[in-house]
């Protein structure tokens, strides 16, 4: 009897266990995410406004689809492109549509759409629909990883629909918009590559610490968006996180002072200075900003001193730019410079993201040591399109990797901060490591651009959450997760 | 100017009673301003006393507040990390952040053992910095201490104290302070109207950000207050602040206090007491000003000044009344006096003086009358005297001239008596030669009868328009053939007349004959020729003067005295009647007759007339 009694306990726990794995592993449609992000947005225009923030970029890649993807080795794969060619000097690249893929009103996607879409992302490119499933793009240099490049945010494909909304070929598309609030995508049911499981996502911006915390208690959030010292307090370190669900990108956001006002006001000095003294006195200031205190002790080793835009583990190059500390060689330039006169650099950071204002004092700090006297002050989502609006003569930002392409990312760094037609070909030229490195030290020569500290993108995960699976660069992929079961009802509507 | 004594007595008063009050009010403003001064300078010294209370119990609480730190578990850790071989300090960057508020302290630095900063409050991006200044002897449990402190914003000054805390070899520092800043100056309860502000001193020249001010500047809501003046007028304050950091090196025991006029508006001034706030090494920090307005003061005073002015006014006006009644009483039978002396003075000598009182006035007023009477009396004796004198004179002078011809009539009547009797065949010869020289005589004595009638017959002038000069000329004229007379004096003619002389009011025919009687005295005077000179001039804007002199003998000055007294004559022919009619004639037309002489060198004879006509009879 005793033997039968554990023959059956056997065979029932055979047959059960089984079930219990599938039910937590098999993927479920159906149930709304709440994802909770630091950033906020007056617009979803994310084409016409450069998608040079983590939520733009985001959003981009969930609402519109480009002629192709990078996979998490940084390789281009096929999208709305299946296919694509190119001459033997890399500057006419023909691609091959894919068939059959609608917007989200259900209207027809065409090779004249796509083309018009690059044309406007990229005017000094020449784009062609010669068929209705090829698109051809050419430019004026030659630009082996075209394929890749095209993959970035901004080229999305996009359209409006009659009532002149905008509207994609991505994932999700756009449900609800509050501005600064929040944001409802629901899923694409025609996508081409295959409906998401999620019915719908819902975006809460700009909400508070406190306001998150309860939030996360109440267990109303799957995906919050977390700043470095609200990982730490959740005890998250480089080497990952023993008791909370966090999830980390690698440390690819970067830390820049971009100072983006034209020259002759980039610096408030007494003494009549040239373009050449004005770069001094970035030079000056460059030397003085100890990239490693600011990692190890501000950052508390969560980030990584940058020396480049891009980082080391993506190009593995960044270690040959210079990285120490020279007070003396700072203070002889900034001699040069300005001689006794006084130096004022106001600098605006992001009056939401303590780690920017932590580090945009650090340097301050460090500047007085060659008498260049910095002025921080918080800007409510300062970016670099804004700072114009404020009296920063330079701006403290946080931008994302925006590829695990090095090629790419460099270049969509270089359109993102303006640089030289010729600065741009050389980076759209630039096919290894060494011309990589020669085009980006090249981007950062003359100091308007001084790299600080890369950083992770992490997230707080709500266990119910499944299948996410974390990009190096810190995107989401919405579209492959699922939620282990619906929140009871009454948690959404409370909000 | 002449004051009359009434003028004299109101002067008197009002300034007596001016001088009075504001002597009054003067010294009560210098009492009342004593007093204020006294009194500032107490409520300065409570308030400074009360700053160095508030900084002492300041300091004992940071010092407290420090040893908390000291003690705590979060500084137990730090400790125990910075005693390990290879301590990494990094994790507690932010950890005096998360102390200061629970201890109340505006800075807190956690330091390690070589004074690097592991973290800090009030400036948390200052990690990795050194203090070096924390392993100076003296600082560690030493009593809290005013220190310059470095801010984001820039520097302040805060009262700090220092705690080490040591586990096993390696030691931290706690450092923290309180900023002295508005809310410290707040803190202490100000007399009233009392402005304490505080300024840093750095190595930099003035700068009115350095103040710290009791109360800050209110931009919106109901309230609206300015700036603090320090503020607005930071270049009045300057020099003041210059003047403490001089005074602190040269002395540091010396106070400086300074009054400084914010506006043109002196109510608006404030007298400034100044008080050095040193640092450790008595290295000179900052300064509390203790600023003490003078609108008070400023106020009373000038009401002070407006209640003398009133008072002085009233008083001055109550004095003229009263002078005025007094000088009614007093001064009138004075100014009576006075009238009546003038009017005696001008000839009425019958004026009297009523006599109101019996007091000195009245005496003085019966004095007058007693010496009017007896002038009266002289005078009538005088002019009886005179009278006869005139009258003894006359006869004598009628006597000596009728006796000069009488005497030759008698001795021709005997001359005739003798010749008829002694011979009178020589009789008719005789008769004819004597009848001739009694003829003579008759004649003689006819002549001087004719000019003792003339002087008696003197007619009144007949004023008209008279050109001084033209009369000069024609008399000059007249006389020119006596002048050049052959055998007789050579005499030289000189015309001195004076051009646009203006036509004077006066008798031709009178002033002719004045003219050339003073010509015939100027001849008889230069027997032995010389020089005559005519002479006109306008001797002020009112008056004219001829002068007629000669180059004779001249006159000793008794005889110029009693030229003109009638029937003097310094000649052995004359009758002493021609100067005295022509001083009659000049008097006649209100003009003065003058002579000056020298000895030897001549005469000269100045006869000045009005432009106006002024008769004697007109003035009399």
């Amino acid at each position: 009897m005793k033997r039968l009694l554990l023959l059956f306990l056997a065979l029932s726990s055979a047959c059960l266990s089984p079930h219990a794995a599938f039910a937590g592993t098999r993927p479920r449609y159906g149930g709304s995410a709440h994802v909770q992000v630091k950033e906020t947005l007056t617009s979803l225009d994310v084409i016409a406004t450069r998608p040079n923030t983590f939520l733009r970029q985001q959003l981009a890649m969930l609402l519109f689809d480009r002629l192709t993807q990078l996979d998490e080795h940084g390789l281009p794969q096929s999208s709305l492109a299946i296919s694509w060619t190119s001459d033997s000097q890399h500057r006419v690249w023909q691609f091959r549509l894919r068939p059959g893929v609608i917007f989200h009103d259900g209207s027809p996607l065409t090779a004249a759409l796509i083309a018009s879409c690059i044309t406007t992302a990229e005017p000094d490119w020449k784009v062609t629909a010669p068929s209705s499933q090829t698109v051809v793009i050419e430019t004026d240099s030659a630009s082996p990883n075209l394929p890749a490049i095209v993959s970035a945010a901004r080229f999305s494909i996009y359209s409006h629909d009659s009532d002149a909304a905008l509207i994609g070929t991505g994932a999700f598309k756009i449900g609800e918009f509050l501005t600064n609030r929040r944001l409802l995508l629901s899923a694409n049911d025609d996508y081409w590559g295959g409906r998401p499981y999620l019915d719908a996502l819902d975006v809460q911006m700009g909400n508070s610490i406190r306001e998150q915390l309860i939030d996360r208690r109440l267990d109303r959030d799957d995906v919050v968006e977390l700043s470095l010292d609200q990982a730490r307090t959740l005890g998250w370190t480089p080497a990952g996180s023993a008791t909370q669900h966090l999830a980390a990108s690698a440390a690819s956001d970067v830390y820049a002072i971009y100072f983006f006002r034209a020259d002759p006001i980039s610096v408030i000095s007494l003494h009549p200075t040239t373009p050449g003294d004005r770069a001094r006195i970035r030079e000056a200031l460059a030397l003085t900003i100890d990239r490693i205190a600011i990692a190890s002790v501000l950052l508390q080793r969560q980030g990584e001193p940058a020396l480049a835009l891009l980082p080391q583990w993506l190009t593995g190059y960044e270690f040959l730019f210079p990285s120490t500390v020279d007070v003396d060689r700072a203070r002889k330039l900034r001699l040069e410079a300005a001689k006794n006169s006084a130096i004022a650099i106001p600098l605006a950071y992001d009056a939401g993201d303590n780690v920017a204002r932590a580090i945009a004092e650090r340097v301050a700090v460090n500047a007085r040591e060659a008498n260049i006297t910095v002025q921080p002050f918080g800007e409510k989502n300062v970016s670099i399109d804004t700072a114009f609006s404020t009296s920063a003569q330079a701006v403290l930002v946080k931008l994302p990797t925006p590829s695990l392409d090095s090629a790419l990312a460099l270049f969509e760094f270089a359109k993102v901060f303006g640089v030289t037609q010729q600065q741009e070909s050389t980076v759209l030229g630039a096919t290894t490591p060494e011309s990589l490195y020669a085009a980006e030290r090249d981007l950062l020569q003359d100091f308007r651009i001084i790299p600080i500290a890369h950083v992770p993108e992490i997230f707080w995960l709500n266990p119910r959450l499944k299948n996410w699976a974390q990009p190096r660069e810190g995107g989401w992929r919405m579209q492959d997760v699922w939620l282990e079961n619906d929140r009871p009802a009454s948690s959404g509507s409370q909000r | 100017m002449n004051f009359s004594f009434r003028n004299k007595l109101v002067l008197v008063i009002t300034l007596t009673v001016a001088v009075s009050v504001a002597s009054v009010a003067f010294l009560v403003q210098a009492n009342i301003r004593k007093s204020f001064e006294r009194l500032e300078e107490e409520r300065t010294n409570a308030l400074v006393n009360q700053f160095s209370s508030e900084f002492d119990r300041r300091g004992q609480q940071i010092a407290q507040s420090i040893d908390a730190v000291a003690n705590s578990e979060a500084a137990l850790k730090i400790a125990l990390s910075a005693a390990q071989a290879q301590p990494d300090l990094s994790p507690f960057v932010n950890e005096a952040q998360s102390l200061s508020p629970t201890k109340e302290l505006d800075l807190l630095e956690i330091l390690a053992q070589d004074g690097t900063i592991i973290s800090s409050a009030h400036w948390p991006a200052r990690f990795g910095y050194k203090e070096s200044w924390i392993t100076e002897r003296g600082i560690i449990g030493g009593k809290p201490f005013l220190k310059r402190e470095e801010l984001p914003e820039g520097e302040t000054l805060a009262i700090v104290a220092a705690r080490a805390l040591k586990v096993r070899d390696a030691t931290i520092y706690i450092v923290g302070g309180e900023r002295l800043d508005r809310k410290f100056l707040q803190s202490i309860v100000a007399p009233c109207g009392l402005r304490p502000l505080l300024y840093r001193y750095n190595d930099s020249a003035f700068s009115p950000d350095n103040f710290v001010s009791f109360s800050e500047p209110l931009s919106s809501g109901l309230i609206k207050r300015s700036s603090p003046p320090e503020q607005l007028a930071p270049a009045k304050i300057a020099p003041l602040i210059q003047k403490i950091r001089d005074t602190y090196h040269a002395d540091p025991s010396a106070k400086v206090t300074q009054t400084i006029e914010w506006t043109d508006d002196p109510e608006d001034a404030e007298t400034i007491h100044a008080s050095v706030l040193v640092g450790r090494n008595n290295e000179l920090l900052g300064a509390l000003l203790v600023a003490s307005p003078r609108r008070e003061p400023i106020r009373l005073a000038r009401h002070i000044r407006n209640v003398a002015l009133g008072v002085g006014a009233g008083a001055i006006l109550l004095g003229i009344l009263l002078s005025s009644l007094i000088a009614a009483r007093v001064t009138k039978p004075i100014e009576d006096l006075a009238a009546a002396a003038k009017e005696v003075a001008e000839g009425r000598w019958d004026t009297e003086v009523r006599a109101s009182s019996n007091d000195e006035i009245g005496q003085l007023a019966e004095a007058f009358n007693r010496m009017t009477h007896e002038l009266i009396l002289q005078r009538e004796q005088l002019v009886q005297s005179e009278r006869v004198a005139a009258w003894r004179e006359l006869a004598r002078r009628l006597a000596h001239e009728l006796k000069n011809p009488l005497f030759p009539l008698q001795i021709t009547v005997e001359n005739l008596l003798r010749a008829r009797e002694s011979s009178p065949e020589q009789f008719d010869e005789v008769f004819v030669e004597s009848t001739a020289t009694l003829l003579a005589e008759l004649t003689n004595l006819k002549t001087i009868i004719g000019r003792f009638s003339d002087f008696s017959k003197m007619p009144a002038p007949q004023i008209q328009p008279v050109d001084i000069n033209a009369i000069l000329r024609e008399v000059a004229q007249l006389f020119q053939a006596q002048f050049t007379r052959a055998g007789g004096p050579q005499i030289k003619s000189s015309m001195e007349l004076a051009r646009d002389l203006q036509l004077v009011p006066a008798d031709p025919v009178l002033i002719r004959r004045v003219i050339e009687n003073l010509v015939l005295n100027a001849l008889d005077a230069m027997p032995n020729g010389g020089t005559l000179t005519f002479r006109t001039f306008a001797e002020t804007e009112d008056r004219i003067a001829l002068e007629i002199s000669d180059t004779g003998a001249g006159l000793t000055p008794e005889e110029c005295d009693r030229l003109f007294t009638p029937y003097y004559t310094t000649k052995q022919f004359g009758t002493g009647l021609g100067l005295a009619i022509v001083q009659s004639i000049v008097s006649d037309h209100g003009g003065r007759i003058s002579v000056k002489s020298q000895k030897n060198i001549g005469t000269a004879f100045r006869v000045e007339l009005a432009m106006q006509a002024r008769t004697a009879s007109a003035q009399a």
